[in-house]
Parts: structure tokens; sequence; C-alpha cells
């Protein structure tokens, strides 16, 4: 072989070489791309997942963290467990009387509040007398126009009950704006009448109210 | 002629030029896929580490919650005692005896009118209300005595268009045979031109009533302690409130009384059995 063979010969070798580590290094990258992504992939589907059971979690930690305050909390308090619809009325953590109540189903009409749990406190216990400013969505949440003079006498009925930031609770109307028995008002509890009279002198301003 | 015997290695000019050209040309693109997967490469490593990095953050988000859930599972106040307690609704004029969420006893009571007495020429006002909140049994008592308070007498009085006479030690009501109203010990009695003393035998519905003046006795006098009208037994809840039985079974189931807790006297023999002293009495 000459010279120039050989040097061409090794030359080659070398090339070969280089080409074979590149390519060698090119599947390698290739396959930590692949699997990185798919990996990332999966760990954010873990992490999402994980989510929603934290956020599942939370939300049973909340009940309850709710319901033992309201059975460990002296004197007295309305609690309202809306897994099972039914409100108590509770004495140093004795119920002393156990009332269904009624929540509105699906979606929610514009402006109208989700009905949130949490502590409350009683706002205001008004009668058939007081002015309530009834929520545009008493209307609307039935396809009907909201009138411009919302501020009504006993606008949600004979009793109604307005805890600061939260809910209303009132009761089933013979007549008036909410007399449509199969209608309850979004963001609100629909208790019985009866239940409503007989807790109404029970409840002043200030009275703790926890819905879970 | 005579030539060089040919090397399988040995590459002829043109040859070496060609594969050179194409080793190069493979090489180079290699080189070109590595540069392009580097960056790649690092990315997907790095979005690893991120999705990791969340997936971990959750987790201890979801220890977290985990552990408030536990906590608050844990708190105090699953369940109500074991302590039976009695509930009285005044809306309903209902009583229940309760242990846990069971009802043990439950019976129509009449609880408070809510009405108001005024004592006329003074300033002295009732309310019959009976009291909402939280009382407890203080005791219980066998064929309980009725010391009715002065509003017995001034609704009386009212009701009857009679003039009060509240009477004192030392204070005599001239009668029209001569003799008079007086005290003597723990007795209202009448006393003759000649000393002699007969007790009042007073009752409820059987006051002592002279012309159109009522007599009001002190207070400890036997005069003033009215039997039956609590009817057996009592449990008495402090401030003169109590739950007791009644001689007038028709008031049950309405807001008759004037803030006692009145149940039928069947009732309340019950209750004295099943009561405890220091039971949990809510008003509601």
């Amino acid at each position: 072989m000459t010279s120039s063979g050989r040097l061409g010969a090794a030359l080659l070798v070398i090339l070969g070489a280089g080409v074979a580590a590149l390519g060698g290094r090119a599947y390698h990258l290739g396959r930590v791309t692949l699997d990185g992504r798919r990996a990332a992939g999966v760990a954010r589907a873990s992490a999402e997942s994980l989510g929603v059971r934290v956020a599942a979690t939370r939300e049973q930690a909340l009940v309850a963290r709710l319901r033992a305050e309201a059975r460990a909390l002296p004197g007295l308090l309305l609690a309202v467990a809306l897994d099972s619809n039914e409100a108590t009325l509770f004495r140093d953590g004795l119920p002393l009387r156990r009332m269904p109540v009624e929540r509105a189903t699906g979606p929610l009409p514009t402006g109208a509040p989700a009905l949130a749990r949490g502590e409350y406190v009683v706002g205001r216990v008004a009668g058939p007398k007081d002015t309530v400013e009834v929520p545009t969505w008493a209307w609307t949440g039935r396809g009907m126009p909201a009138p411009a003079e919302r501020r009504l006498k006993g606008g949600l009925g004979p009793v109604v009950v307005e805890l600061v930031d939260g809910p209303w609770l009132y009761a089933r109307h013979p007549e008036g704006t909410l007399a449509d028995s199969a209608f309850v008002l979004p963001g609100a509890l629909r208790f019985a009448p009866r239940d409503l009279q007989v807790l109404k002198p029970n409840l002043q301003v200030g009275t703790p109210v926890y819905i879970y | 002629m005579d030539t060089e015997p040919t090397s399988p290695l040995a590459i002829t000019a043109p040859t070496f030029r060609r594969v050179a050209l194409a080793m190069a040309g493979i090489g180079l693109g290699l080189g070109g896929v590595v540069a392009w997967l580097t960056p790649a490469a690092r990315a997907a490593q790095a979005d690893l580490a991120a999705a990791e990095q969340q997936r971990d953050s959750v987790r201890r988000e979801a220890a977290a919650a985990g552990d408030s859930l536990s906590a608050a599972l844990a708190a105090k106040g699953g369940a109500p005692g074991d302590t039976a307690y009695l509930v009285v609704s005044i809306a309903e004029n209902r009583l229940w005896l309760k242990r846990r969420d069971s009802v043990l006893f439950t019976t129509r009571v009449a609880t408070g009118t809510g009405g108001e007495l005024k004592r006329v020429g003074s300033k002295a006002m009732w309310k019959f209300d009976t009291p909402r909140g939280r009382l407890k049994v203080e005791r219980k008592d066998e064929n309980p005595m009725w010391a009715p308070p002065d509003w017995h007498f001034v609704e009386l009085a009212k009701k009857r268009k009679l003039k009060l006479v509240f009477l004192r030690a030392g204070m005599t009501v001239p009668l029209p045979d001569g003799s008079m109203i007086a005290l003597s010990g723990n007795d209202v009695v009448r006393r003759s031109p000649n000393g002699a003393e007969v007790p009042y035998d007073a009752r409820e519905g059987r006051e002592i009533i002279v012309g159109r003046r009522l007599i009001v006795p002190p207070l400890g006098t036997h005069q003033r302690r009215f039997a039956g009208v609590l009817g057996p037994f009592r449990l008495y809840l402090g401030d003169g409130y109590g739950i007791h039985g009644t001689d007038i079974p028709s008031s049950i189931g309405r807001s008759a009384s004037h803030g006692c807790i009145r149940v039928r006297n069947e009732d309340i023999e019950a209750l004295y059995q099943l009561v405890p002293v220091g039971t949990p009495v809510f008003v509601y």
C-alpha cells in the first residue's frame, strides 16, 4: 500500500468514527428529548390529577372543619348541611331542631351568586312590613324581565334572614314575587314557612350561621 | 507490464474523494441534527424538571390538605354527648327529651302568653314570656306548692275590678261584723273582737276578698301557698320558672302560661322519673 493510500484509509477511519459518534449523540439526544417530553407529560397529568384530589380534599376539610365548629361553638347557631339539604338549630353543640332546606340547582342566572360554604352571621331579620331589595334574578332566573322597582315590602316573604355577605334564608310564599314553588331563588336557601317562623325570634343580628 | 499489486485498503484518489465527501456530508448532517436536538433535549429536560416540581408542590399541598382534613375530623364536636337534654319549642308548644339524635319522650306543653301586665298606680310591670336559652333542672319537687307572685293578685284584681290590699305585719283590715283580718305568725287570720283567731283557707280561686278589696297575703304565709296548682311534680329551672303539671289541662298545647312550662300531670310524672337534676333544658 502506498503512503497516500494508508493516509486515505486512516482519514476514512477517523471520519467514520466521527460520523458514528455524531450518530450516537443524535440518537441519545433524540431519546432524551422524547423521554423527557413523555415523562413531563406524565408528571403534569399526575400533578393535575393530584390537584383535583387536593381541591376535593380541601372542600372536604372545609366541610369537616365547619361541621366540627358548628358542634363545638357555645351558644345558639344555625348550621346548614348542603350535602343533605338540612338545617339544624344548635345550642351548645346539641341539635334542637332539624329542618329541610332547598337550594337552586343548574346554571346560575346572570349576576346570581353561587351558594358558598363558609361561616356567616345574621345581618338582618326582616318581617312582612320590611322593605327588601329583591334581586333581578328572582325574575330573570325564570325568563321574566325584572321590574324597575325591586325594593318591595315583604319582597322575599313574611320572614327573610339576611346573612352578612352571604345568602338569604327565606321561605316558600303563598303569594308575591316568589310564589312559584318550583323556583328556588339562586344563591339563597329556602325553608318551610313554619320553620322560618319558628327560627325568627331565635335569630338575632350576629347569630352565627354555618353553611357546609 | 508489471504493476504493483493493489491492496484491499488501498484507495484511489477519486474513490477517496467520493467516500470522504459522502462521510463529510453524513457528518455535517448528523452534526446539524445534534445541534438541533441539543436545545430540544435541554427544553425537554427543563420541562420535565418543571413538571416534577409542580407534581411535588401539589403533593405537598395534598399532604397539607389531608392534614387539615384529619385535623378537622379529629376536632371536638363530632357528635353530641351522651347526656339527655330537654328541648322546648315555644312556637310549637312542644317538649322533647332527647339523647344524641334520638327522641326519648315528647309531649305538648303550654308556654308563656307573651302578654304584659301593668299594675295600676305603680311602675310594676310583668311580661309573661318563657325565657329562651339554656336552663337546667336545678331541683325536683314533689307536690310543689305554688307561692303566687304579686302578678297573680294584680291580674285577679284587674279581672274582677278589685282594689289590692297588701297585708303587712301589724296591719289589720276591719270587717263589717267587727272582726278584722290580721297576721298571726305564718297565717292570715280572722280575729274576732274576743281575740279568737281563725286562719283563712285560701287557695287558687278562693283568695281572700272582702267587699271590693282583694287581700294579698305576705309571701311565706300559709295563705300564699296554693296546693295542686302545679300538679304532682315540678322540675325547677331557677328564677321562678319550672316545668310542672297543671290543674287546667285544657291549657296544654297553647301559649297560656305566665312563663312556666306546663305539661299534663301524667307527663310530669314521666318526666320526673326520666330527668335527673342537672339536665340541660334548651328553650327556643
